[in-house]
């Protein structure tokens, strides 16, 4: 049909200009980066060795290249499907985003599932029993959460259960010594638990709050009042009018805000010492790493650009509705 | 039977309706007319439990044990809009159960309506499955809140048709407000007529022809196009 | 004069076409036909709001920054009124004055309602403000869109012996779409069947 094909052309073109301009603005904020690259690379000992041997190393970090030349060279590398090579894992960037990737993905996804569960949940309830202490309760908990830094809620959590409760892991992804395929599923889960927890309850408050919203304009819209006038209990019409009407937006809502928990895992990777792709980040960006951190904003960018895309396709598909619902 | 005393609806300040008393018996059409703000819809939600916020219903409806009333509503905002049209027909048929079954027939519904969403449905749609969810629920009473607006003539007409027989076939008490009175007087039984949320008086399509009723009520029926004189603007 | 020759538009995949609409001012002319055949569509297009697609079509001149010589008058007046603001600004914003005053009381309107918002008042009040916002010195057509259905038959009534009333003083032209063939008889010079 025309207009799919002429949604899916557009879809691709405005996904090829986000890249090109992500790529751009990255590189260009990367070269005025303060931080010496050859101090990051050796570090902090850049007084340990010799001149020739700096000039050495800066010819193999492209360093005494300009920084167009340097993107040139990344460009036509892309190009031909390489990625580059980290200086910081002396890895291929391919292989490092390989290894990391599922992690920060299988933390992503749980996060997601997890807020959307949880906050389409207390929203309905809140939205149900308007002014009661319930709905006040859950409001005051979601402003707060909307407010509250997630390095700060993390750390709190920490200090809480694993430090003085001593019921999670206080750090990483797997036991010391162990990679995270190698231990257990309830292993696995335990040293999910926190980092999941934090970034399912910092990023939940926008869901419950919307949800809240939907939920009461839905419950004083026409057609719940004609079935409530017409005999149906409340449960009935939550289960046939309600849950479809507010459940559908939140749903998209929470495709759309996938970027806020890309960023988020960035914060939780970094205080859980966490070893996905966001960690990975924050170190390629303290180490210089140029390669490294492009390859991740490329895949960052992708991610959002995939989550907004299917909040859009969503939307149009289920809220089709002209004027007001 | 439905019986209606003192049905009011008040607040401190003001009386949207005053105090109604009627019976409305089953096989029976009722037709309702007034201006409008006279309180005819206001009549209907007041018979279904509703009040506008701020406001106390008053008095009392009574019907069988059992019974069964339904409004087929005035706008199609009273359609989910995320659900099919027959998904929501279906869930208002199992308030009735197994009686609902003979009421299928009734204003022509085709797949062209069932399976679509209510912005899909034109004007003429949207309320034969306006009307169609009143009388798959109702077993007593059916109120049809101008079921016509808006319709053109052979429309309007294959509703009313309808709406006659259900009253006949499925000996549904029927009460239709409407201010087209062409096509209400020929089906309804008796008429009711309502002025500023009072009632004017309880009468017949013969008497309103005739004119052998209120004032006020004749005027209805003066007022139609194809009473007036012959007194149209000359042209320039 | 309002002409309309051979006009059509096109819906989706099917083309339309118009009858053809000859209207001169002080004559009132009916259309009628069934629903959902474009009859809102037609007056659009006189209204200059939908582009007008025609062998031949003439439309009275419209002065820059003026209001339409060619008003549409729509069939409910509750949609015709923007919610949140009273009736008095809603009408200064189409006379850009207050003459509309006097006419109120032709009207049987009460100036008092001026400080209303729409949904202060009913069907027929709302439909009689529309018309008064319309009869602008400058409007020369009236474009009357199903204007009466919704109204009850004494209001529908008064509605047209008002309008006429006017229709006859200023010589407006006046277009009655309407699918009551037998209003259509009572205050048509003719009718024009879809």
């Amino acid at each position: 049909m025309p207009t799919h094909s002429y949604a899916i052309l557009s879809a691709g073109f405005r996904l090829v200009l986000l890249l090109i301009l992500v790529v751009l603005l990255a590189y260009l904020l990367l070269s005025w980066t303060p931080i010496d690259p050859l101090n990051a690379y050796l570090g902090g000992n850049v007084f340990g060795i010799s001149e020739p041997q700096k000039a050495l190393l800066a010819q193999q970090l492209s360093l005494d290249q300009s920084v167009g030349q340097r993107l040139l060279h990344w460009l036509s590398g892309l190009a031909r499907g390489d990625l580059g090579f980290s200086t910081l894992y002396q890895q291929p960037v391919s292989s490092v985003i390989a290894t990391h990737l599922p992690l920060s993905l299988l933390l992503i996804g749980l996060s997601w599932v997890g807020s959307l569960v949880l906050g389409y949940l207390l929203g309905l309830l809140a939205g149900i029993y308007q002014d009661s202490w319930l709905d006040k309760a859950v409001q005051r908990f979601s402003w707060l959460m909307v407010c509250m830094p997630s390095f700060w809620l993390a750390m709190l959590f920490i200090s809480l259960f694993s430090i003085a409760l001593q019921l999670t892991p206080v750090c990483c992804a797997a036991p010391i010594g162990m990679t995270f395929s190698e231990q257990s599923v309830l292993s696995m889960l335990h040293h999910l638990l926190l980092p999941v927890a934090t970034l399912t309850v910092v990023s939940m408050a926008p869901i419950v709050l919307h949800t809240r919203e939907k939920v009461i304009d839905v419950l004083q819209s026409d057609y719940v009042q004609y079935s409530l006038a017409h005999g149906d209990s409340l449960l009935k019409v939550v289960r046939f009018h309600v849950i479809r009407n507010s459940l559908l937006p939140a749903i998209v809502l929470q495709f759309a805000t996938f970027a806020e928990l890309f960023g988020g895992s960035l914060i939780a990777e970094t205080v859980f010492s966490f070893p996905g792709l966001g960690a990975s980040m924050v170190k390629a960006g303290l180490a210089s790493d140029t390669d490294l951190l492009m390859g991740c904003t490329l895949i960052s960018a992708l991610m959002v650009f995939s989550g907004n895309l299917i909040a859009t396709v969503l939307s149009r598909y289920f809220i089709q509705e002209a004027g007001d619902a | 039977m439905l019986t209606v005393e003192g049905l009011s609806i008040q607040s401190d300040a003001v009386s949207l309706l005053s105090p109604l008393s009627f019976s409305l018996k089953q096989g029976e059409v009722l037709g309702v007319i007034g201006a409008s703000g006279s309180g005819k819809s206001l009549l209907a939600q007041a018979l279904m439990g509703q009040v506008p916020p701020g406001f106390k219903l008053g008095g009392k409806v009574i019907s069988q044990q059992g019974a069964r009333r339904a409004l087929a509503a005035q706008s199609a905002s009273v359609l989910d809009p995320l659900r099919l049209i027959g998904s929501q027909l279906r869930y208002a048929a199992q308030r009735l159960g197994k009686r609902a079954s003979t009421r299928r027939h009734y204003f022509k519904l085709g797949g062209n309506i069932t399976e679509r969403y209510r912005h899909q449905l034109s004007g003429g749609m949207a309320k034969r499955a306006l009307m169609a969810q009143a009388c798959w629920q109702s077993s007593e009473i059916m109120i049809a809140d101008e079921p016509c607006c808006g319709l053109d003539v052979e429309a309007a007409l294959a509703i009313y048709q309808h709406l006659a027989m259900l009253a006949r076939d499925e000996q549904l008490g029927v009460m239709v407000i409407s201010h087209n009175l062409r096509q209400l007087l020929p089906i309804a039984d008796r008429v009711l007529v309502l002025r500023d949320g009072r009632a004017v008086e309880m009468t017949t399509p013969a008497h309103i022809r005739a004119g052998a009723c209120d004032e006020y009520t004749h005027r209805f029926w003066t007022a139609l196009p194809e009473h007036w004189e012959s007194e149209r603007v000359a042209v320039a | 004069m309002l002409r309309l020759h051979k006009g059509y538009v096109r819906r989706g995949e099917q083309l339309i076409t118009f009858p053809d609409i000859e209207l001169k001012r002080g004559e009132i002319v009916g259309v009628s036909g069934p629903s959902g055949v474009g009859k809102s569509t037609l007056a659009g297009m006189l209204a200059g709001i939908i582009p007008m697609q025609a062998e031949l079509h003439s439309l009275p001149r419209r002065a820059r920054g003026k209001p339409n010589p060619v008003q549409w008058l729509i069939q409910q007046g509750e949609f015709a009124f923007n919610p949140r603001l009273t009736l008095k600004t809603a009408l200064d914003e189409s006379w850009q004055c207050d003459d509309y005053l006097p006419l109120l009381k032709d009207y049987g309107l009460d100036a008092s309602w001026l400080t209303r918002r729409p949904n202060q008042l009913s069907g027929g009040q709302l439909q009689r403000f529309n018309l008064i916002r319309a009869l602008v010195p400058t409007t020369q057509f009236l474009i009357c869109d199903e204007v009466t259905a919704h109204l009850d038959t004494i209001t529908q009534a008064e509605f047209w012996q008002h309008l006429l009333a006017t229709a006859n003083k200023r010589n407006l032209g006046v277009l009655v779409i309407s699918h009551d063939p037998y209003l259509l008889e009572a205050i048509c010079d003719h009718i024009v069947t879809w």
